[in-house]
């Protein structure tokens, strides 16, 4: 038997470290750590409520205002508050401009440059992908670099900055919005539409928001050169180096729903095991303490009874992470999660014919980037509610 | 000129900034200034054993480091060992790595508030034992000491800021790289005085209702943050109003108080951050540089003399009274 460590690893946010034990040419065992420790629970702990608006989004650059919803949320829990029509529409838009950049940075800066390491250069397809894609080089980045910071505008108008902003309160947003602004938003927000049609997808969005299955999806890229857009050069590339056969996990799905609005929300809550979508309690979530530097008082608990009290002395821990489980169950979460459980057919014909694997995780997080349009129209609603 | 960017005990958000520079975008404002990248965990090709192989070229001598970035502060718990960050498959901890590397560095450069001067990381009962590279909160020292100068003689430079604005970074770096970079190029607390010599207050949209202290009250209303909403504006170096972020934005445009980020110990204010501490009805933090008798008298005053379109306005989300129109014929 011998192990494998692998890193220091580059292009995700965090860190992490894998170790990996293998046996006659067998994987074993293999352990995912993180091996970073900055203990946010305890930093938050004593502080004054409304000032987890400040500490929480910076538990993470990327997903910033993720955070910032999310205490705010909670404080609006705590408070019993309800928000205003247009306070809901602001958190949302501000929340899609974040969500959609991270797809973008995923898909660009930090997924794509793989394709474009040397262990490829006997491939038909590499030197194509090579200079569209290499890492810092490529063409790909330098057209889509601009576009992001240009659609990151929006967060200027609505957020006053990226990452880290206060504007996102437990009773809506501290921003209002001016007459001027809107109109620069729709500007802003049609220019990315421009690109995403004409760089990422190389089609109208509303003719890949009607891809409704895997056959639909062929024949769409059929009708194209496998460098029409970067969507196809993916989808060639995944294709060849069978992607869909790689990086299954449970097939248990997880989404907490998102973008609420008085019609029910973009996307819809759910569980899904086994196929089946169904409700879920979120009582059932419990962090598990076995495997981590942590002292655990009382086994898997619910976060919200959860202690954070670091310690090297759990000899079987290797990593600093505490493990997330609904009711004991390993869960995904993520874009695919989402779109599943949400009901699109294309991820669910994707799940169903191969899982969760890389090519459908990447689809699904493309597929929400053709949000842009409603996105649109409720900026109009929020406009015409004022 | 040979870049090497790092990331310990921080949240990755001054690299995301960074990716939001423009005029030029960050990959071309490198090229132009004649970095080279070396390794920057989110953008480079280089992982694993490429990466320590990297690392251990600069140790040798074989790889001229000339800019060290350190993104995030460094954990030197738990009891001195550092194991609270270890480089992903090194064995060994960052700050040894931080340490080993900052030998070796023509230049150090701490960005962010968190590699400063600790920052977010150290807030609260700080656990991790969190510091800057050679600042603890305002204190000289943090990892590598009041006597550290990198190999051109310098102290760390602290770009400061949470997160950092991409354009204090880049214009930092490329003056380094034009060979101007002095002793005088930074403040006190080790802050690049191209961005630290303003004050946030500088340019802000509110200053008119700063003028008559016409005051917002809660979150949303137009007027001026300061007497109410915890806002440092007057206080806080930095040119965020004079050169927005994101476009069009700042913090006080966003309808948020300035928080000093840029400041060493701005994560522990010891009051909310967003409602201004008081001493009979006075505000305990003053502009900078402003005598405290002169602002009280000059404050009354000016409440005293507030026009109706500011007071009105000051409290409302929307605009009530535009500002006035002088004819010259009637």
């Amino acid at each position: 038997m011998s192990r494998i460590v692998v890193g220091p690893f580059n292009r995700v946010e965090g860190d992490l470290e894998i170790k990996l034990d293998t046996d006659q040419g067998q994987v074993t065992a293999a352990r995912v750590n993180s091996p970073l420790f900055r203990g946010f629970e305890r930093i938050m702990q004593g502080q004054e409520p409304m000032d987890a608006l400040v500490y929480t989004p910076r538990i993470c650059g990327i997903c910033s205002v993720s955070q910032s919803v999310a205490s705010a949320r909670a404080l609006a829990d705590l408070m019993d508050l309800d928000m205003p029509l247009n306070g809901q529409l602001a958190t949302n838009l501000v929340l899609a401009n974040e969500n959609m950049t991270d797809l973008l940075t995923h898909f660009y800066l930090f997924f794509m440059p793989d394709f474009a390491r040397g262990i490829y250069s006997n491939e038909p397809w590499f030197d194509s992908v090579e200079s569209r894609f290499k890492a810092q080089k490529g063409s790909a980045a330098k057209v889509m670099l601009p576009a992001r910071s240009e659609f990151l505008h929006l967060m200027g108008i609505m957020a006053g900055k990226w990452p880290h902003s206060l504007s996102l309160q437990p009773g809506g947003s501290a921003k209002p919005i001016e007459a001027q602004e809107r109109i620069r938003l729709l500007a802003i927000l049609a220019s990315f539409r421009k690109f995403l049609e004409h760089t990422l997808f190389g089609d109208d969005l509303e003719a890949i928001a009607e891809l409704g299955s895997w056959n639909e999806l062929q024949n769409w890229r059929e009708k194209h050169d496998w460098q029409h857009s970067d969507f196809t050069r993916f989808l060639h590339l995944s294709d060849q180096l069978h992607l869909a056969s790689m990086g299954r996990a449970t097939d248990q799905f997880l989404s907490y729903g998102n973008y609420p609005d008085p019609q029910g929300g973009l996307f819809k809550a759910g569980a899904s095991f086994a196929g089946a979508v169904t409700d879920f309690d979120q009582k059932g979530i419990t962090e598990d303490l076995a495997y981590s530097w942590m002292q655990s008082v009382n086994g898997p608990v619910h976060p919200a009874a959860g202690n954070t009290e670091p310690s090297l002395d759990n000899e079987a821990a290797y990593s600093w992470c505490k493990a997330p489980r609904l009711n004991r169950q390993v869960m995904e979460v993520g874009a695919l999660a989402r779109q599943l459980i949400n009901g699109h057919p294309l991820a669910a014909d994707l799940v169903s014919r191969n899982g969760a694997n890389v090519e459908s995780r990447i689809i699904a997080r493309l597929l929400r980037a053709r949000y842009c349009d409603p996105a649109d129209a409720k900026l109009d609603q929020a406009a015409k509610a004022r | 000129m040979n870049l090497l960017w790092l990331q310990s005990a921080g949240c990755g958000g001054c690299s995301m900034s960074l990716l939001n520079a423009e005029s030029p975008d960050l990959l071309t404002s490198f090229e132009a200034a004649g970095i080279n990248l070396l390794w920057h965990p989110s953008i480079s090709e280089e992982t694993g054993s490429e990466v320590s192989e990297l690392l251990e070229q600069i140790l040798n001598g074989s790889l001229p480091l000339d800019m060290l970035c350190l993104e995030g502060s460094v954990l030197r718990g738990p009891n001195g060992t550092g194991r609270f960050h270890m480089l992903g498959g090194t064995g060994l901890s960052m700050m040894e790595w931080i340490e080993k590397l900052a030998a070796k560095a023509r230049f150090t450069i701490a960005i962010g508030s968190c590699a400063a001067y600790g920052g977010i990381s150290a807030a609260g009962d700080n656990i991790t034992d969190a510091t800057g590279l050679q600042f603890e909160g305002e204190l000289e020292g943090g990892l590598l000491g009041p006597a550290y100068r990198s190999l051109e003689g310098f102290k760390t430079l602290n770009i400061s800021g949470c997160p950092v604005h991409p354009n204090w970074v880049t214009e930092t770096l490329i003056s380094i790289a034009l060979g101007e970079h002095t002793d005088e190029a930074v403040d006190h607390f080790g802050r690049p005085r191209m961005y630290a010599d303003q004050l946030v207050h500088h340019g802000c949209n509110r200053n008119e209702f700063y003028e008559y202290k016409a005051s917002a009250e809660v979150p949303g209303e137009r007027g001026c943050m300061m007497e109410n909403m915890g806002c440092l504006g007057t206080q806080a170096h930095a040119d965020c109003n004079s050169r927005p972020w994101n476009g069009e934005g700042s913090c006080t445009k966003g309808g948020y108080a300035c928080i000093n980020c840029t400041a060493p110990e701005f994560e522990e204010p010891g009051h909310s951050f967003t409602e201004t501490p008081k001493i009979a009805g006075i505000p305990v933090g003053l502009p900078t540089d402003m005598p405290k008798a002169w602002f009280v008298a000059l404050a009354s005053l000016s409440k005293a003399a507030t026009p109706e379109r500011l007071r009105k306005n000051a409290t409302s989300e929307k605009l009530i009274y535009p500002p006035t129109i002088h004819k010259r014929k009637n």
